[in-house]
C-alpha cells in the first residue's frame, strides 16, 4: 500500500523536480556505485561506475512513468534493474566497438517486473545496502534541521561513541545536558527515519525492515533507556557501516 | 574417613585448580599470541602470494595489452588517423604505467611488506607519477618560447580540465619594469595560462575566466593579462613547489609508524595545520577582496619552502567568481570539496548574489582540513568520520566548516582564529571544542599568538619575528602584523598594501627601452613631504620659490619696459635662472610641430603593433598543438618496430637452421627441384620433384642450398671404393602401372648404377624375400601417423633408419590430385631421408641420381 509520502516523492521525480533528483542521487547514488563495483568485478574502473550511476538515474528518469509500484516491486529493485541494464548496454558496447561496429542502446525489459528478485541478483547484502542509505539519509536529513552543538554531541556520543563524561568535558557543558540534547536529537532521528522509510519504500515488507534491524521508529513505542541504547547502537553500526562502503569507494578512486 | 586422605583430596583439588588456572593463564598470555602471530604471519606470507600472483598477471595483462595497440597505433599512423593513434599512444602510455606500477609492487614493494617494512613503500607507487606528472615539461622553442608579449616561455605545467595550457616563463626586463611599476616586485618567473579557440579551447571557459579578471588584478593575484579576439591569456606569479595532496602523503609516510591510532604525529601535524591557516588567510583575502575561489582543493594549494620555511599558496582561480555577481550559481568544482548543498542551490537557479559564496570555501577549507588529517578525501560529506590521529578541537573546526550551510563558520577568519588557538597550544590535544574562540560567542580574539610553524621547525625563527603577530582576522582589523608574516608569511599580499603600492622615484636613462634607475631617498633628494630632514614640507617653499620667481619676472619686465621707454638701453635676459631653455631639435636642425611629433610617435606604436601582430600570425600559423602523435604514439611505434625486428630476426633464424632451402637441377629442359630440411640431431629431408620443360626453377638461398644451370651428363656415381645402403620404399598404388614399374627399373637401375646398395621396393624384389618385406613394414610402422615429407616424417624415418643401419631412404610418392586420388600421369614426389652423419658428396649424389632416374623414366 501506497503512502503519501511515497506518491509525494514519485510524484516530485515524475515531476522531473531537480532536488527531489538529488536526493535519491545523494540516497541511492552509493549503493548503486558499489552494486555496479561488484558487478563491474574489475573491468570497469571508478570513473565509469560514476559514470554509469549517472546514466542509471538518467535511465530512471526516462521509464519513471512506466514503473508500477502495484506490482509489488520494491523501489530498490527497480533501481537495481535499471543499474544492471545500463551496466548491460555499456558492456554489449564496448564489445561491439571492440568488433569495430556499433548497437544501439537496447530497450529497457520491463518483464522484470514479475520476474523473481534472485534473478537481478537483489541478494540480502544489496538489500541491507540499500537500508543502511535510507538510515545515512535519515542521519543526513537531521544533521540539517538540529542545532550545530546538539548533534555534534549525538555524533561525539553515538557514532564515536566517546563516554558522556568526556563530551561534556569538551564541550563545557554537564552530562545531564549532553542526555538532554542526546535524546532531543535521537528523537528527531526516529521521526526523520520514520518519514525516509515510508518515502523510500513501497511494499509493507520494506517498512518493516526498521523493526527488523532493532529500530524502533515510533517514539512511542520505544519506553525505556533500554530500546535507547539499542537504537543508537544500530544507528552507529549502520553508519560505520555506510563509513565502510565509502571508504572502499574513496580507495578505488 | 582418614584426615590425611581428606588433606590428600583437598590438596589435589586445589591442584587440579591450581593446574587449570596455570592452563588458563598460558592459554591467555602465550598460547593465544602465539597463534596471533602465527595468524599474523600466515596472513603476511598470504597476502604476499596472493599479492604477487596478481601483480604478476596484472604485468602480463599489461604486456598483451601494449603489444594488441602498438599495430593499432602504427596503423592509424599509416592511414593518417592522427586522433586515434594518439588516443592508442594514450592507451600505451597507461598500460606502460600499469606495468611499471606492477613491476615495482612485484620486486620491491610485495617484499618490503612480507617482512613488514610497509612503511619503506607505501604509497610511492602513487606518489612517484603524481610527482612525475606535475613536473614541468620542455622548453618551447622558438616562436613559440616568445608567443606572448615580454615573457619568454621557459617550461609548461600540465592543464586542468578548462582546456587551457600553462605555461612557466620570464618577464624580460621591460615587462619586469612594468610590473615593478605596478608594484609587482622581484617577479621572476609567472605563469602563463592561455585560452585559444583554435587550441581547444571553449568560450564558456574564456568568458568564465575573463569575469572576474579585473577584481583579480585589484588583489594582486593576476599581474598582467591579454584578451583578444584570437587569444585570451593572463600573467600570474610562478610558486615552485608540490602540491598539497604529495606533501599530505609525505608528512604521513614520515610520521611515526608507531602511533595509536595512526596519524600525524605532534611535529607534522603543526606544520599540517600550518598550510590549513594559509588557505584560510588566503581565503579571507580572496572574500574581502569580493571574489569566491570555488574550487579549493589539496590539488590547488601548492607548498613552497621559502628559506626554510614551508608556506601554502592557493592557486589556479579558473572557477573564481564574483561574490555579487548576478549570474546563476553552477555546479562547478570538485566532488568532495564542493558543498552538496551549493549542487542544490544551484539546481534551484538561485544566483550567486543571493548566497554567501564564502561560506561554500569555507566549507572546502574544512575537506581540505579533514584530507590533511586523514590522508583521505571526506566521502560521506560532514558526515565522514576521522578516524587517525587527531585533536578533538580540530574534529571540532572541521564540522564546523563542513557543517551546513546556515551554522558553518561565517567566514575563514573564524576558522582561522580556532586554528590558530589550536596551532599556538603546547599541547594541541589538550585543547578543548569549548577552548575555542568560535565556541565562546563567535568573538575572534585579537591577542598575539606565537607562530607554532617556526616552533615546529626547531627554532629556525627567532622568537622576535616568531611572536607578536595580531590575528588580524576581526572585522575592521587593518593590515595585519608583520611580525605574523615573518614567520608564516602569507600566500597573498594584503589588500591594503596593494591598494597604494609604494612607487619609488625613478630617473629614466633610456626613454627608447624603459630603461630607469631608482632614485635613493636621502638627503640629496628634495623631501616632498613633512618627514624631510628639517621636518618641514619642502614642496611648499618650492612653489612658493616658483611663484614668486613668476612674479619678479613679470615686474622686472615691466619695469625693463619702462626704462627702454625713457630712452635707456638695457641688455637682459629674462629666462628664469638666467639661462634659456634651448629649443629641442633634430636632424634637421628645426624643432618638429606638436602634430608632426605626435604622428610620429602613431606611427612608431602602429610599427610595433604591425610587428606585434604579424608575429601573432606566425604563432597561429605555425601552431603545433594538435592530435598528432603524441609521446605515447612513439613509444608504441617503437615497441611495434621492435616486436618487427625480433620476429623478422626469428623467421630468419628459423629458416637458416630448419628451414627447407631449395635446389634445382637442369636435366636435358626439364627441370628437377629440391627442397632440404635439415635437423643436425635427426638427419635431413630432400624432397625431389620433377617440373615441366622450360620451367623456371626457384632456388632460395640457404646454407644447404646450391643451384645448378648444366644439365648432369650423365650418371652420377660414388667415388671409387664407397659405398652407402639405400632403402627405397614406394607408395605407388598396386598393381603398378607401366610408368611406375619403369620409373623403378629406372631408379634400381640409376643407384644400383651410382653405388648404392640398394634394397626395398627395387624393379627384381621378390615377393619370397621375408627380410625385405619386413624391413619395409617396419619403416612404414616408424612413421604411421605422419604426414609424408613432414618433420615428424623425417624424424621418425631418421630413427628407425639410424637403428637398422641405413643411410638413405628413398620415399616414393605419388602426386595427389583434386579428387584425393593417386595422379600416375605425373612424376611422383621422392623424399630422400639421410643419416647426420652421412658425407654430403654422398648426399649430393644419391639427389643428382634420383634427379637422372626421374628424368630418363619419365623420358621412356
Amino acid at each position: 500500500m501506497l503512502n503519501s509520502l511515497t506518491t509525494g516523492f514519485v510524484t516530485r521525480l515524475r515531476a522531473n523536480d531537480q532536488a527531489a533528483w538529488y536526493e535519491l542521487w545523494e540516497t541511492f547514488g552509493p549503493v548503486i556505485r558499489a552494486q555496479l563495483t561488484k558487478w563491474g568485478k574489475g573491468r570497469i574502473g571508478a570513473e565509469t561506475v560514476k559514470d554509469l550511476s549517472q546514466e542509471t538515474l538518467a535511465a530512471l528518469s526516462d521509464s519513471i512513468e512506466r514503473y508500477d509500484p502495484k506490482k509489488g516491486a520494491r523501489f530498490s529493485t527497480w533501481l537495481l534493474a535499471i543499474a544492471k541494464h545500463v551496466l548491460g548496454d555499456e558492456m554489449d558496447r564496448r564489445g561491439a566497438l571492440k568488433r569495430g561496429g556499433d548497437k544501439k542502446t537496447g530497450e529497457f525489459d520491463e518483464s522484470w517486473m514479475a520476474a523473481a528478485r534472485n534473478q537481478l541478483g537483489a541478494d540480502e547484502v544489496y538489500e541491507a545496502a540499500v537500508f543502511r542509505a535510507k538510515v545515512e539519509a535519515a542521519i543526513r536529513m537531521v544533521q540539517k534541521e538540529s542545532d550545530f552543538t546538539d548533534f555534534c554531541i549525538y555524533s561525539m556520543r553515538v557514532l564515536e561513541c566517546k563516554p558522556g563524561k568526556e563530551v561534556a568535558e569538551a564541550l563545557g557543558i554537564s552530562e545531564p545536558t549532553v542526555s538532554r540534547r542526546l535524546a532531543k536529537v535521537r528523537e528527531a532521528l526516529r521521526r526523520r527515519l520514520g518519514e525516509v522509510i515510508m518515502t523510500y519504500s513501497f511494499t509493507s515488507e520494506e517498512l518493516c525492515e526498521a523493526e527488523r534491524n532493532g529500530l524502533a521508529v515510533n517514539p512511542k513505542e520505544a519506553s525505556g533507556p533500554e530500546d535507547d541504547a539499542s537504537f543508537d547502537e544500530a544507528i552507529a553500526e549502520i553508519y560505520h557501516r555506510q563509513m565502510e562502503l565509502r571508504r572502499a569507494e574513496a580507495r578505488g578512486l | 574417613m582418614d584426615t590425611s586422605t581428606v588433606g590428600i583430596g583437598i590438596l589435589s583439588i586445589v591442584g587440579v585448580i591450581l593446574a587449570v588456572a596455570i592452563a588458563v593463564l598460558l592459554i591467555s598470555y602465550l598460547i593465544v599470541p602465539i597463534f596471533k602471530g602465527l595468524a599474523w604471519l600466515v596472513a603476511r606470507v598470504f597476502h604476499f602470494i596472493v599479492g604477487m600472483l596478481k601483480d604478476s598477471v596484472r604485468f602480463i595483462g599489461a604486456l598483451l595489452a601494449i603489444i594488441v595497440f602498438s599495430p593499432l597505433v602504427v596503423l592509424n599512423i599509416i592511414i593518417g588517423r592522427w586522433s586515434a593513434s594518439a588516443h592508442f599512444g594514450r592507451a600505451i602510455k597507461n598500460e606502460i604505467s600499469i606495468a611499471g606500477a606492477c613491476l615495482f609492487r612485484v620486486l620491491l614493494a610485495h617484499p618490503a611488506r612480507l617482512f613488514a617494512m610497509d612503511g619503506l613503500v607505501e604509497g610511492l607507487e602513487q606518489r612517484i607519477p603524481e610527482a612525475m606528472a606535475q613536473a614541468p615539461t620542455s622548453e618551447p622553442h622558438g616562436k613559440r618560447a616568445n608567443q606572448f608579449e615580454g615573457y619568454k616561455i621557459v617550461g609548461s605545467l600540465p592543464t586542468g580540465g578548462s582546456g587551457s595550457k600553462l605555461y612557466i616563463a620570464e618577464p624580460d626586463p621591460i615587462k619586469r619594469a612594468a610590473l615593478e611599476r605596478s608594484g609587482f616586485r622581484d617577479v621572476n618567473q609567472v605563469v602563463i595560462k592561455s585560452f585559444s579557440v583554435a587550441d581547444g579551447s571553449n568560450l564558456p571557459n574564456i568568458v568564465r575566466e575573463s569575469r572576474a579578471l579585473e577584481a583579480a588584478k585589484k588583489l594582486g593575484l593576476v599581474l598582467d593579462h591579454e584578451l583578444s579576439p584570437a587569444k585570451f591569456y593572463y600573467v600570474m606569479r610562478y610558486v615552485p613547489g608540490q602540491t598539497l595532496n604529495v606533501v599530505v602523503q609525505q608528512l604521513h609516510g614520515e610520521s611515526d609508524p608507531t602511533l595509536k591510532p595512526p596519524g600525524l604525529d605532534d611535529r607534522h601535524l603543526r606544520l599540517a595545520l600550518g598550510y590549513v591557516a594559509d588557505l584560510a588567510r588566503a581565503l579571507e583575502d580572496y572574500h574581502r577582496g569580493g571574489l569566491w575561489h570555488k574550487d579549493v582543493k589539496p590539488e590547488n594549494i601548492i607548498v613552497e619552502t621559502v628559506a626554510g620555511r614551508p608556506q601554502a599558496h592557493l592557486v589556479d582561480f579558473g572557477l573564481v567568481t564574483p561574490l555579487r555577481s548576478a549570474m546563476t550559481l553552477t555546479t562547478h568544482g570538485t566532488e568532495y570539496f564542493r558543498d552538496p548543498e551549493l549542487v542544490r542551490l544551484a539546481l534551484r537557479g538561485v544566483k550567486v548574489h543571493e548566497v554567501d559564496g564564502a561560506k561554500f570555501d569555507v566549507y572546502a577549507a574544512g575537506a581540505v582540513l579533514f584530507a590533511v588529517i586523514e590522508n583521505s578525501f571526506p566521502a560521506h560529506g560532514v558526515l565522514s568520520q576521522v578516524t587517525r590521529r587527531c585533536p578533538e578541537a580540530v574534529k571540532w573546526v572541521i564540522r564546523r566548516a563542513m557543517a551546513d550551510y546556515d551554522k558553518r563558520y561565517t567566514s575563514a577568519a573564524q576558522m582561522l582564529a580556532d586554528l590558530d588557538v589550536v596551532r599556538s597550544a603546547a599541547d594541541p590535544f589538550a585543547v578543548r571544542p569549548i577552548d575555542l574562540p568560535s565556541m565562546r560567542g563567535g568573538v575572534v580574539d585579537p591577542a598575539p599568538v606565537a607562530d607554532p610553524m617556526a616552533e615546529s621547525l626547531g627554532g629556525v625563527m627567532g622568537a622576535g619575528a616568531a611572536v607578536g603577530a595580531a590575528a588580524g582576522v576581526a572585522a575592521g582589523a587593518g593590515v595585519a602584523d608583520a611580525g605574523r608574516f615573518a614567520a608564516v608569511p602569507p600566500p597573498l599580499p594584503r589588500q591594503e598594501d596593494r591598494a597604494t603600492p609604494k612607487r619609488p622615484d625613478i630617473r629614466v636613462v633610456n626613454w627608447w627601452t624603459g630603461e630607469y634607475v631608482e632614485i635613493p631617498e636621502g638627503p640629496s633628494s628634495i623631501p616632498n613631504r613633512a618627514d624631510g630632514p628639517f621636518g618641514f614640507d619642502a614642496s611648499g617653499i618650492r612653489a612658493a620659490a616658483h611663484d614668486f620667481a613668476k612674479k619678479s619676472s613679470a615686474m622686472a619686465q615691466d619695469a625693463v619696459a619702462a626704462a627702454r621707454a625713457k630712452g635707456f638701453n638695457l641688455d637682459v635676459d629674462f629666462a628664469m635662472g638666467g639661462k634659456a631653455r634651448e629649443p629641442r631639435v633634430h636632424g634637421d636642425g628645426m624643432r618638429r610641430t606638436a602634430r608632426e611629433q605626435i604622428e610620429s610617435a602613431r606611427a612608431r606604436v602602429e610599427a610595433r603593433r604591425a610587428r606585434a601582430q604579424g608575429r601573432r600570425a606566425g604563432f597561429t600559423a605555425s601552431r603545433t598543438y594538435s592530435n598528432k602523435p603524441n609521446a605515447g604514439a612513439f613509444v608504441g611505434l617503437f615497441i611495434f618496430l621492435a616486436a618487427c625486428v625480433g620476429v623478422a630476426g626469428m623467421i630468419i633464424k628459423s629458416a637458416n637452421e630448419g628451414g627447407n632451402p631449395a635446389a634445382s637441377v637442369q636435366i636435358d629442359g626439364s627441370s628437377v627441384t629440391t627442397s632440404t630440411a635439415q635437423s643436425v640431431r635427426d638427419g635431413s629431408i630432400e624432397t625431389i620433384t620433377v617440373g615441366d620443360t622450360g620451367s623456371q626453377p626457384v632456388a632460395k638461398g640457404g646454407k644447404k642450398s646450391r643451384s645448378k644451370s648444366a644439365p648432369a651428363p650423365s650418371v652420377p656415381t660414388l667415388p671409387e671404393g664407397s659405398t652407402a645402403t639405400m632403402l627405397l620404399v614406394s607408395d605407388l598404388p598396386a598393381p603398378l602401372s607401366e610408368e611406375g614399374k619403369k620409373l623403378l627399373a629406372a631408379m634400381t637401375e640409376t643407384l644400383r648404377a651410382a653405388g648404392f646398395t640398394l634394397t626395398g621396393d627395387t624393379s627384381d624384389a621378390s615377393i619370397e624375400d621375408r627380410e625385405t618385406i619386413d624391413r619395409l613394414a617396419a619403416a612404414r610402422v616408424a612413421v604411421s601417423g605422419t604426414e609424408i615429407g613432414s618433420p615428424r616424417f623425417r624424424d621418425g624415418l631418421s630413427s628407425w633408419a639410424s637403428e637398422k643401419g641405413v643411410e638413405l631412404v628413398v620415399w616414393v610418392r605419388p602426386r595427389i590430385d583434386a579428387e584425393g586420388k593417386a595422379d600416375l600421369a605425373k612424376p611422383p614426389v621422392m623424399h630422400v631421408v639421410s643419416q647426420p652423419e652421412l658425407a654430403e658428396a654422398t648426399r649430393n649424389v644419391a639427389r643428382d641420381a634420383i634427379a637422372f632416374a626421374l628424368k630418363s623414366a619419365s623420358k621412356k
